[in-house]
């Protein structure tokens, strides 16, 4: 069983099947909640990648961490009508308190390159927490930003840092791909901060450990950054939902790809 | 004679410790390396090349003790590809584990020289109880310093999934022979 568990097509498949399978059941109790089911796969997926081991807590488990505990705090602002402004703020303030926590031992220590490529890093997350927030009222572009995101962090991870980070980066392209599929099937679903504020402060904060614990070059967070502009690219209302679906994952897939072809002409042959 | 015997005892033991000399180690020759199975084909064997540490030895009154801090970033395998991704967030995690250190809690002796070294090793912050078998201890004064230097060869395996280190298991072997040249000079 643990051999079957380990294969990669296996921990790359299990996050979409959990995701599906619980945006299913939870679907009758609101339309929101069906976004829970990319938690829900986001979990699955951390189990198979990391169990449950937290200690040493590393920054890859603190922001593991973050990815649940942004879930509830997204959960909490997606009830009730609550002003979009004042919680991107919100959010992006509990994300500059998380990109702290997580990159402490780095930040009290850091000097000169480190200390930029931090900042950066925080940049970049809290660019990430804002823009994706922005979508959470439409839930296809949501989930193509997603998915895009979730992806070229993920293979970006692999090439140019650590096959650990890649890995939740590709769990969390796998578990929002099966929430994009249920928000294809269902035009009343949403998506709110339950789905995008997880997404995004775990794939701002996986990018940022890549590049600052392992080599992930920066110019792949720069590319990376442009994914959820590419799933706002505006289309003619008259466009099938299934048409608008491919040509806004189509967009973001090609911006993330840019970005892992970055990563891939920068670094040398990977393999040994 | 109960009496005798404790100042004797209170008399000589601090006598040996004085006696315990100050050693620091030159980085230039302790190498503290590695073989890890790889895949199942073969032995990979790889070292750290920054080490700094101190040990103290006193044979007539048998006492030592050791300490270690290795530069985990200063892994060398041959492969520069390859040492990234042991210091990445997979292995070694250095940047945020910059070091991996031994520290001797007690030093067994068999005859006139230690037999063993009971320590703490600590990677990934990580700390386990370890247990080094000592191959060879000479001292003698350095032909070309002239500075009176001793040397040891010490190693153990240990389980690298006890300290965290969990990338690759079980194709990456999870034993980890860790091979100790360790090399100083007598304080002056």
């Amino acid at each position: 069983m643990q051999d079957i568990l380990s294969r990669p097509e296996v921990q790359g498949a299990l996050p979409f099947v959990v995701a599906l399978v619980v945006g299913l059941l939870v679907k009758p109790t609101g339309a929101v909640w069906s976004a829970a089911g990319m938690i829900a796969g986001f979990i699955a997926g951390v189990l198979l990648i990391n169990g449950l081991q937290f200690e040493p807590m590393t920054a890859t488990r603190k922001i593991i961490v973050c990815g649940v505990s942004a879930a509830v705090i997204g959960a909490f602002f997606s009830t009730g009508k609550k002003a979009g402004k004042l919680v991107s703020l919100l959010l992006v303030a509990i994300s500059v308190a998380a990109y702290v926590w997580v990159f402490w031992t780095l930040l009290k220590r850091a000097d000169g390159n480190k200390m930029i490529m931090l900042v950066g890093g925080g940049v970049y997350t809290f660019w990430l927490v804002a823009v994706v927030h922005g979508l959470r009222k439409e839930p296809l572009q949501a989930g193509a930003a997603s998915v895009a995101l979730g992806a070229g962090t993920g293979f970006a991870a692999i090439l140019g840092a650590s096959a650990l980070l890649g890995q939740l980066g590709l769990t969390i392209a796998s578990a929002s791909g099966a929430v994009l599929l249920l928000a294809l099937i269902w035009s009343d679903m949403r998506i709110e901060p339950l789905m995008t504020f997880p997404v995004a402060l775990v794939v701002g904060l996986l990018g940022t450990g890549g590049m600052v614990l392992a080599k992930l070059p920066w110019i792949a967070l720069l590319v990376l950054a442009f994914v959820p502009l590419a799933a706002r690219i505006p289309l003619p209302d008259g466009y099938p939902r299934i048409l608008k679906t491919i040509l806004w994952v189509g967009a973001a897939m090609v911006v993330a790809a840019l970005a892992i072809l970055s990563v891939w002409l920068l670094m040398e042959e990977s393999g040994y | 004679m109960k009496r005798a015997i404790i100042v004797v005892t209170i008399g000589v033991f601090p006598v040996s410790m004085a006696l315990a000399d100050n050693y620091t180690i030159d980085p230039g020759h302790t190498y503290p390396s590695f073989t890890i199975n790889h895949l199942g084909f073969s032995t990979m064997a790889g070292k750290f090349d920054s080490t700094t540490g101190a040990f103290t030895y006193d044979p007539a009154g048998k006492s030592a003790s050791v300490e270690v801090t290795i530069d985990a970033s200063s892994i060398d395998t041959g492969h520069d590809k390859r040492d990234d991704h042991l210091r990445s967030p997979d292995f070694l995690n250095v940047a945020e584990f910059p070091e991996i250190t031994f520290k001797s809690t007690n030093v067994g002796w068999g005859g006139e020289a230690p037999s063993s070294i009971d320590g703490d090793l600590t990677i990934l912050g990580v700390t386990q109880p370890v247990s080094l078998a000592v191959t060879g201890v000479n001292c003698g004064e350095h032909p070309f310093s002239k500075k009176w230097t001793c040397g040891f060869d010490a190693n153990t395996t240990v389980k690298r999934s006890d300290f965290g280190v969990n990338y690759g298991l079980p194709a990456i072997g999870d034993e980890l022979t860790l091979h100790f040249e360790v090399e100083g000079q007598k304080d002056e």
